[in-house]
């Protein structure tokens, strides 16, 4: 009976920590340029097939551009001097918990949006230092000039 | 005439500080923020009606909700002008660095399966050859597989028929030659049926697994 009760609350913590998600949220599909990923202080170079995390800073030097696709199936894209942040990223539609911030600094975006934007619409924002942008199924591009 | 020369020294001081000055004028002034607005433009998604963005900030609201309507915003309390709607040809040339860095979107397929088993039905075998030649062309490649089940037994059955039918397709698109850069399995169970049925109702299109190569 101990046994069973330790072998329950081992399979409870392992749980637990598998249910916390660090699969990384998207990937790099394509890069030219000076194409970076800032990660809790360090920077990364943007090649195609590294794997994004949740806070990454992407950024592009002044002849550089970077395509990446999130896990919802989100499909962004930045042109030269561009920097986008992704600031919160929530896909669990099991469990109906769902919701994205990007935050652009400056510069030329595209922004395909995927599930979460299909699934929970009005529940993915844009924001940029001059304007708020609430997203409801779409595809666009923006020129950010802050 | 001894005067003269000092005079035109002092003239000349002059003309040189004016032009200094004005010299300094006109490189602060370029240096300045940028008077360029920033503008937004909606898109038309493939063969899909556009959505709908909602533009807005302390000086108003601009709503987009058709193809290549634009709104350009003056700065941080400047009011959303428009819409407008933009040439194709201006928006394909002012944003042509974006664009073409930009992803083909993600791929999708749907694989059926013979009841109870990991077995694909012939016409869904059929199609791994294709899935396998995607994730080649796409490399590096996100492969997700979800696996479901229709009502036909639990809910904790059906959850490890799905996790198996994943597994399953991985191994046959593996086995075609496919290598993801990554790779996911998961299962829906009875969760997530394509058609609705009351409990305990065999339906073949619910026993699916979804591919999706990104």
């Amino acid at each position: 009976m101990r046994i069973l009760l330790i072998l329950c609350v081992l399979l409870a913590w392992t749980g637990g920590a598998l249910g916390q998600d660090e699969r990384p949220i998207g990937l790099v599909k394509t890069a030219s340029g000076e194409a970076t990923v800032l990660r809790e202080g360090r920077r990364l170079t943007a090649l195609p097939g590294l794997g994004l995390a949740l806070g990454d800073v992407l950024a592009t030097g002044s002849r550089g551009s970077l395509g990446v696709i999130l896990r919802d199936d989100t499909v962004l894209s930045l042109g030269p001097s561009s920097q986008i942040k992704l600031e919160q990223f929530v896909f669990e539609p099991a469990q109906g918990n769902l919701g994205m911030v990007l935050r652009v600094t400056r510069g030329l975006i595209e922004y395909l949006s995927g599930k979460i934007s299909k699934l929970a619409p009005g529940s993915v924002r844009i924001e940029t230092p001059v304007a708020t942008l609430g997203i409801r199924g779409t595809h666009l591009l923006a020129r950010i000039e802050p | 005439m001894k005067g003269a020369a000092p005079r035109c020294l002092l003239l000349a001081l002059f003309l040189l500080a004016g032009a200094l000055l004005s010299g300094c004028a006109t490189s602060r002034k370029s240096v300045q923020p940028s008077a360029r607005p920033s503008v937004i433009v909606l898109l038309p998604e493939g063969d899909h009606p556009s959505g709908e963005v909602t533009v807005s900030n302390a000086g108003g609201t601009q709503v987009l909700n058709r193809s290549w309507q634009s709104v350009e915003i003056p700065g941080t309390r400047g009011r959303p002008s428009g819409p407008v709607v933009l040439e194709q040809k201006a928006v394909q040339g002012a944003f042509s660095p974006v664009l073409a860095a930009m992803p083909a979107p993600p791929v999708h397929f749907l694989l059926y399966f013979k009841l109870d088993s990991t077995e694909l039905l012939p016409e869904s075998h059929a199609l791994l050859t294709g899935i396998a030649t995607t994730i080649r062309e796409r490399s590096p490649a996100q492969l997700s597989v979800v696996g479901h089940g229709d009502s036909v037994g639990s809910v904790r059955y059906n959850y490890q028929l799905g996790l198996r039918r994943a597994a399953a397709v991985a191994d046959r698109l593996a086995s075609q030659g496919a290598r993801p850069a990554s790779l996911e399995t998961s299962s829906r169970g009875k969760a997530d049926p394509q058609v609705p049925t009351p409990d305990q109702t065999p339906e073949p299109r619910n026993r699916r697994a979804e591919v999706t190569v990104r």
